[in-house]
């Protein structure tokens, strides 16, 4: 291990992993002194590990750290990066993406699977990394920051990116939203034969919607959602502030409705009877939703 | 989809790419017919299908090999729904009739085609159950978990089944096909009951889901060769797709079957489409655009976990099926997998309660539900 010159250190990173270690200078410059600190891992042309020490070291006007040299071994430099980074699993996949560009440059395809054992418990980490690669920009960050999860991007390759990009800015819309709305968005899209314009026409409108996924479901899923609301309109028309409860079979699958109510007192037993008989004589708009 | 076909040599050359037969299975009857067809594939013979490497698990291969224990059971039916009743035998496990709707993409992935080379442990079984409940009707057909014709040429199978079990008059055996492969059957002397059951779709159905099956034309035209030869037939319409003008379609279809003889149409049944989560995943991983339009329409998740069209849609799609089909009225029309709400409103009254179903979905005695074995 030798004193370095940190200033003279090419500073194009070997992977560009992640930054998540932030020193004030103050803390900086106490490691640095009391030697507090893990040597940066360096070859003649890159850091493999340490970019977040130099960087801090340099702003600090440390010109000087203790490092580790390695030789140039393209392989045993990416195994050691990854190793140093000590996350498997979780590495994002912007960062995979840069694993892959540099195996492809230096050739390193025989070595996938000995690589992957570095990244991920289980697989083959390019085979998803290989289609993140083929998305568009907006949605790549939007698999970086979480707004939507890399099977679910994949599946909904076929929108158009601003249709991402338009659900990503609605603050409407939860995590689990989003991935419903997307998919309702590709099948409408399909089912309707709609041009990109018309797709995110449509997503517009449903990102605007008091409520998305409401508004996704009833263009989605016509017949039902229509069910849904005549039920609902017989309900609010029939039984509802009576103490009855109306329940209607999961997806209208099935053969009747289930009433629920409470006796507490006979002037109550006779409101019960007087909306069952207004359920009775409306009864046929009911049983025509099974 | 094939619209001609001149002979099974031709139709078999390219099927499969390689064999594995388990020693168990080498000398059987049904294996040497079929070598004959296949002498120009690797064939491996092997002490158990284990050890056949993991590239060869698919449907490009054929595995022969023998039964192992209980080889017959009651149709797994749908949790929720109105079983018939139907004994399923193994005898082909998968085939590569490539429907876009088959079940067994959902479980049958990694699997080569099957084949069980001896059929005397299932017929045993038939006769038995047949035994235990003499006034009752028996219906078993081996083609459940694969068309019972497809790869039948080359094993000569079936026709073990319908000589053995003639002599039952209870048991009804039935050959489900999708192939117009009846003619190495015709000639058989005492048919017995057996039925051959053809799947039928409007022809539009047919050339753009079940790619690699044979025509409407030609299936038909092999019912008729086998109602001439003194066969039974059974028609099924299975999976019914509400696709754009789906009432014209079918209704043309169904037409065609009213020229059969109605006593020599054992049974005709009818389903709609239905899928579960992870099949649909596998339609769609399959298909070259990703999706697959028909899946596009309106389904709700049913008791069993599949998924089904809107209740009401199945109703007027099944009441259209069964108006359609009405001029052979004596002949059971029953639906498969269905609920007894369905079953009310399109029949009028549960299937124990038809006349012309009674007898169908009457419950047999000593039989379990099949278990599949992957």
């Amino acid at each position: 291990m030798e004193l370095y010159n940190i200033i003279n250190l090419p500073k194009e990173p070997f992977i560009p992993f992640r930054k998540y270690i932030s020193r004030n200078q103050e803390e900086t410059e106490i490691l640095v002194s009391e030697g507090y600190y893990q040597p940066p891992v360096i070859t003649e042309n890159s850091i493999i590990w340490g970019n977040d020490l130099i960087e801090s070291a340099e702003k600090a006007g440390i010109s000087k750290l203790w490092c580790h040299l390695v030789a140039e071994n393209p392989l045993e430099n990416l195994l050691a990066a990854l190793r140093l980074q000590n996350r498997k699993n979780n590495f994002s996949f912007s960062e995979k993406s840069a694993v892959l560009a540099y195996i492809r440059k230096n050739h390193l395809e025989d070595h996938i699977s000995m690589i992957s054992a570095e990244i991920q418990d289980e697989g083959d980490f390019t085979i998803y990394t290989d289609k993140y690669d083929t998305l568009p920009e907006t949605v790549k960050d939007g698999i970086d920051e979480n707004l939507i999860d890399i099977k679910t991007a994949v599946l909904m390759k076929d929108l158009p990116a601003e249709v991402f990009d338009i659900i990503f800015r609605c603050g409407k819309i939860s995590y689990s939203s989003r991935r419903i709305i997307l998919k309702e968005i590709l099948e409408i899209s399909r089912r309707d034969g709609l041009t990109q314009d018309e797709c995110i026409r449509l997503t517009r409108d449903i990102a605007d919607a008091d409520n998305p996924g409401e508004s996704a479901a009833k263009i989605r899923y016509p017949k039902m959602e229509s069910m849904k609301e005549a039920f609902s309109n017989y309900v609010s028309s029939t039984v509802k502030g009576s103490g009855i409860t109306l329940e209607a079979p999961q997806g209208f699958e099935g053969s009747g409705f289930t009433a629920r109510f409470q006796i507490k007192s006979v002037t109550q037993l006779e409101r019960i009877i007087r909306t069952l008989e207004k359920v009775k004589e409306s009864a046929d708009q009911l049983f025509k939703l099974l | 989809m094939q619209t001609s076909f001149s002979n099974y040599s031709d139709y078999y050359k390219n099927i499969f790419k390689r064999v594995y037969i388990t020693q168990d299975a080498e000398n059987y009857r049904a294996t040497r017919n079929a070598i004959s067809y296949l002498g120009h594939l690797p064939c491996s013979i092997i002490r158990s299908k284990d050890i056949i490497p993991p590239e060869h698990m698919n449907r490009d291969t054929l595995l022969i090999t023998s039964p192992r224990g209980k080889t017959v059971g009651k149709c797994p039916g749908s949790k929720g729904h109105m079983c018939c009743n139907y004994l399923t035998a193994d005898l082909y496990l998968g085939c590569t009739l490539g429907c876009s709707y088959c079940i067994m993409k959902s479980y049958l992935n990694f699997a080569p085609v099957t084949v069980y080379a001896d059929p005397m442990p299932s017929i045993q079984q038939i006769k038995s159950i047949a035994a235990q409940n003499p006034d009752r009707t028996v219906r078993a057909g081996t083609g459940e978990t694969g068309d019972s014709l497809q790869f039948d040429p080359m094993f000569r199978m079936s026709e073990i089944f319908v000589q053995e079990l003639s002599s039952y008059p209870n048991i009804f055996f039935e050959m489900k096909t999708k192939t117009p492969f009846v003619d190495h059957l015709l000639d058989i002397k005492h048919k017995g009951n057996a039925v051959i059951g053809f799947s039928v779709n409007p022809p539009e159905i047919i050339q753009e889901q079940e790619t690699d099956t044979f025509s409407l034309d030609m299936r038909l035209e092999a019912a008729r060769k086998a109602v001439d030869a003194g066969f039974n037939v059974a028609f099924h319409f299975d999976p019914i797709i509400a696709v754009k003008d789906w009432e014209n379609l079918y209704a043309r279809t169904a037409a065609r079957l009213l020229e059969f003889p109605k006593e020599k149409i054992s049974w005709i049944s009818l389903g709609t489409i239905r899928y579960s989560a992870r099949l649909k995943e596998k339609m769609e991983e399959e298909s070259p655009s990703g999706y697959v339009p028909y899946l596009l329409d309106e389904f709700v998740r049913c008791a069993d976990n599949k998924y089904r069209y809107i209740q009401h849609e199945r109703e007027n799609i099944l009441s259209f099926m069964r108006q359609q089909l009405s001029p052979l009225d004596c002949v059971p029309v029953y639906m498969c997998m269905e609920s007894r709400t369905v079953w009310n409103n399109v029949f009028g009254a549960a299937p124990l309660k038809s006349k012309n179903n009674f007898s169908i979905f009457q419950h047999i005695n000593g039989v379990r539900k099949h278990i599949r074995k992957n």
